[in-house]
């Protein structure tokens, strides 16, 4: 007897009919996923900049006023820089308008909220954090080598095609700024350095 | 030629082509395959309606296609990025000949089998026998029986004690699942054990907390008749993850060499399970194990003697060998400091091989531990214990040929390993030097020491140099000491011969001497050298020893036995090199030469046999792979191999290209379309041998869907 059933129909109805559930899937899916197309790996990450930064405990020394600008430095090259910069400009964070400014040559040239560090830039991490240790500039890796250890705060790193970050929770505090603990929570991992640098 | 579109693993309207497995549970398998595809389409209709009812409030959240900014910070955590960061190559610390196949080259390369995806590694061998068969070996020797590689999977050993090889028809897992695999050609450093002479590869799962969430895949093609896998990852509770699959596919045949439809039709279902929980900050436990059942389609020529007195028949046979198996492996990790951790690993490896010469049963236990500890500033010392007990039942076939046995036909061989390691740094960032080595009992030579040394200097952050000598010997396995086995030997098969073990048979020995370089002169360029130079002694080769007189004109049955009486050198060079042209192509090239010469040790040894052993290896390899990224989600994958020819083998050199077109509509749904053997339509990779009928490789089309949710 055939593994194939003797009526050729009732194998042509079966298989018509698991047929149409894959097309009625596929539909769905396609509606569902239509809510949000597929990103790119920096609109990801410019999306999560932005959230660091609503994330954080300013201190007051960083604004003048409740108007003042917070200034989203971006030391290197960074590849969809336009794309980057496009999704940053004109928003508010906490009533403070962003603004965007580039350091091509990595070292920061001027005031800085949050210092994205580009990979371009990696063998310079020491020199750049180190210019800016003292000040309340939250630094950010785009998934640099030993960046935690190296003083950096925020780290990105992709994980199974996602995009996670890792934190230095005693590199942020060593400057004054607090990061929420919303934050911490959704790290894929946090690092408290037991003895200072 | 069939084609056969498949959603999820269902066919449409068209002619089944499950051929010659046992006919009920052939018809069982087919019926089973597509009832659970059924289901599971099902299912996933009923979540996705469930999903869409349970959240209206998420349409209105959703953020238009584009602006990020506005979806609350865990939803960014879910969306999968399109092209993902490709990281800078680091320039490695280890001081061996290492290639990372990587998830990613695996999704690219179209590989639907762990064998197949090994091609991308330089310095590997890789030939497909049949559907279901490779002979895969690094630096030499390679063969359906190839011995002197050690392969692991997240650290249980799948080399069989039946040869020290591998059946790479087993050896898989869902393909998406498989973080990386890492290739150590030449002796691996000394934690692993007696059997990693000319390489370890390790293969490397991704812990189940970065596979949540469901995943279904399916496909079919012309040679790739049907495939289809679902994987579900959950959380156990806070810390603990786990995750599950279920995945079966279904090979057609090749051709043999005559044009002819091969019988090497092959098919298997596999289910496992993976759970990995953080109890605390300092400890890490991870359980994890695998069952299958499945069949592939052989043929292979034996010799018979159906009466006694003789004449001996060489007959060929073709039918399916019936493989089952399966595995439970725990594993405990405990960090006493950033500096000192020790790790506890136990497992239970089971597997059943059935076919119509040869049956064997197989028990294997096998307790690791390791611990890593700083010694004053400048020292890391990492020593570890262990211990394998593998029991096997080895029979004659359902034919009852009585072509195959072994004496004795159940036994149980213990391995008692112990190592030790220093590594000294001798200049901090700059100069590093290891040390160690690795003890062994086994039941068949006794005691076994396998020092090496290592040294890297890394004389700035671009590049650094190593270099290494040591010492690694392939311990002898049931095959060498237990075998009765009618010879039969391509191409006549007759004269007859029969073939024994050698309870007197002795390690087989190496001494390498290796040296390496990696240099990333610019961002976008890497280069990665490795040379070797391998002294090798007590090879094992069959000899003559004697005869038994037929009445005439009845040929006379010649005796051989296997005996250490080869030694020989061999070097060559691996260079690898990657190039980002741009941020959206990245070019990846290697070349593999390899020169051997052997020299038999006694004068009994057939004359050729040198010659024979080095000509199973190609001289010459060399391969081109590209990957580009192109807008709309779409990329273009293509990977071109040159292998030379094989003079022991009568294989010709050929060229092979694969090629795949992925695009990805929406968000975590894939399409893919890989073409492979583009150029040929059918092509030879490897020669007949013991119990080994090559098959012509066909070109091989097929689609695959995947869908992440």
């Amino acid at each position: 007897m055939n593994g194939h059933s003797a009526q050729p129909w009732r194998r042509c109805w079966r298989n018509a009919s698991l047929f149409s559930s894959a097309l009625f899937l596929l539909a769905m899916l396609w509606s569902r996923a239509a809510e949000i197309g597929p990103a790119t790996e920096y609109q990801v990450k410019a999306a999560f900049l932005y959230n660091f930064a609503r994330f954080i405990d300013w201190p007051k020394e960083n604004f003048a006023t409740t108007n003042s600008p917070i200034v989203f430095g971006f030391a290197g090259e960074l590849p969809f820089q336009n794309e980057v910069e496009q999704m940053l400009r004109g928003k508010t964070i906490n009533s403070h308008p962003v603004v965007v400014t580039r350091f091509p040559d990595g070292l920061p040239t001027g005031p800085a909220d949050v210092l994205f560090i580009s990979r371009s830039e990696r063998h310079h991490l020491d020199q750049i954090l180190r210019a800016v240790r003292s000040k309340p500039t939250l630094t950010v890796g785009d998934g640099l080598d030993r960046f935690l250890q190296t003083g950096g705060m925020i780290n990105f790193v992709i994980e199974d095609r996602k995009v996670r970050f890792e934190i230095n929770a005693t590199s942020a505090e060593k400057t004054g700024l607090k990061i929420s603990s919303k934050l911490l929570r959704l790290a894929v991992r946090v690092q408290e350095d037991r003895a200072a640098q | 030629m069939n084609l056969r579109f498949v959603f999820g693993g269902g066919a449409l309207c068209s002619e089944g082509h499950l051929r010659p497995l046992a006919g009920k549970a052939r018809d069982q398998q087919a019926w089973r395959f597509r009832s659970v595809t059924w289901a599971g389409l099902l299912a996933a209709c009923l979540f996705q309606m469930t999903a869409k009812c349970a959240e209206p409030e998420a349409k209105q959240k959703a953020a238009p296609s584009g602006d990020l900014t506005e979806i609350p910070i865990e939803e960014l955590m879910n969306i999968e990025v399109v092209s993902p960061g490709r990281t800078p190559q680091k320039v490695s610390q280890t001081t061996a000949a290492v290639a990372v196949i990587t998830q990613e080259e695996i999704r690219r390369s179209g590989a639907r089998t762990i064998a197949e995806a090994l091609r991308m590694a330089p310095g590997l061998d890789v030939a497909r026998i049949d559907s279901s068969r490779w002979a895969i070996s690094s630096r030499g020797f390679n063969d359906f029986f190839a011995n002197k590689l050690l392969v692991l999977m997240d650290g249980r050993s799948v080399y069989t004690p039946l040869f020290s090889g591998v059946f790479w028809d087993v050896q898989d897992t869902l393909l998406e699942d498989i973080d990386r695999i890492e290739v150590i050609r030449g002796p691996g450093a000394t934690l692993w054990g007696a059997n990693a002479v000319n390489g370890v590869i390790n293969i490397i799962t991704k812990n189940s907390r970065n596979t949540q969430g469901a995943l279904i895949t399916g496909g079919a093609g012309n040679e790739e008749t049907g495939f289809g896998g679902i994987r579900y990852g959950g959380k156990l509770g806070e810390n603990a993850y786990y995750r599950a699959y279920v995945k079966y596919f279904n090979h057609d045949d090749f051709v043999d060499l005559t044009g002819k439809d091969g019988a090497d039709e092959w098919q298997m279902w596999r289910t496992g399970f993976r759970t990995d929980w953080k109890v605390s900050e300092t400890d890490a436990l991870r359980l994890q194990g695998d069952y299958y059942t499945g069949a592939a389609g052989q043929q292979v020529t034996v010799l018979v003697q159906p009466t006694f007195p003789p004449p001996v028949f060489a007959r060929t046979l073709s039918g399916s060998a019936d493989v089952s198996g399966g595995n439970v492996l725990a594993s405990w990790k405990h960090d006493f400091s950033d500096t000192s951790d020790m790790g506890l690993q136990m497992y239970y490896d089971r597997t059943d091989r059935r076919d119509r010469v040869h049956e064997e049963g197989r028990d294997t236990y096998d307790l690791d531990f390791q611990h890593r500890f700083g010694l004053g500033e400048r020292q890391e010392i990492l020593w570890g214990l262990g211990y394998r007990y593998t029991q096997d039942h080895l029979r004659d076939g359902k034919d009852g040929t009585g072509s195959i046995l072994f004496e004795p036909d159940s036994r149980g061989v213990q391995l008692y390993s112990s190592f030790l390691q220093d590594e000294i740094t001798l200049w901090p960032d700059r100069l590093k030097f290891t040390v160690g080595s690795k003890f062994e009992h086994n039941d068949y030579t006794g005691f076994e020491v396998q020092p090496n040394a290592r040294l890297l200097w890394t004389p700035d952050e671009k590049q650094s140099i190593w270099a290494a000598v040591s010492r690694a010997v392939r311990t002898p396995a049931r095959f060498e000491h237990n075998l009765m086995t009618w010879f039969a030997q391509p191409p006549n098969f007759l004269p007859p011969a029969i073939l024994t073990g050698n309870s007197d048979f002795e390690s087989e020995k190496l001494i390498a001497y290796e040296l390496g370089y990696r240099v990333q002169p610019l961002r976008r360029v890497s280069f990665d050298v490795a040379g070797f130079y391998n002294v090798y002694d007590d090879l094992r080769i069959i000899a003559p020893f004697g005869s038994i007189p037929s009445p005439p004109p009845l040929p006379a049955t010649t005796l051989y036995q296997v005996e250490n009486g080869m030694k020989g050198e061999t070097y060559g060079i691996e260079i690898a090199t990657t190039w980002n042209p741009t941020d959206f192509w990245k070019l990846s090239a290697g070349y593999t030469f390899l020169e051997m010469q052997m020299h038999r040790t006694q004068a009994t040894v057939t004359p050729g046999t040198a010659e024979y052993l080095e000509g199973e290896s190609p001289q010459h390899q060399f391969q081109l792979r590209s990957y580009l990224d192109l807008p709309h989600h779409v990329q273009l994958d293509s990977a071109a191999y040159y292998v030379d020819n094989l003079p022991a083998r009568h294989v010709e050199n050929y060229i092979r290209w694969d090629g795949r077109l992925g695009w990805q509509p929406v968000t975590n749904f894939d399409i893919s379309f890989v073409v492979q053997n583009i150029l040929d339509d059918r092509h030879q990779e490897f020669g007949p041998g013991f119990l080994v009928t090559p098959m012509q490789i066909e070109r091989s089309y097929f689609v695959q869907l995947t869908w992440r949710f």
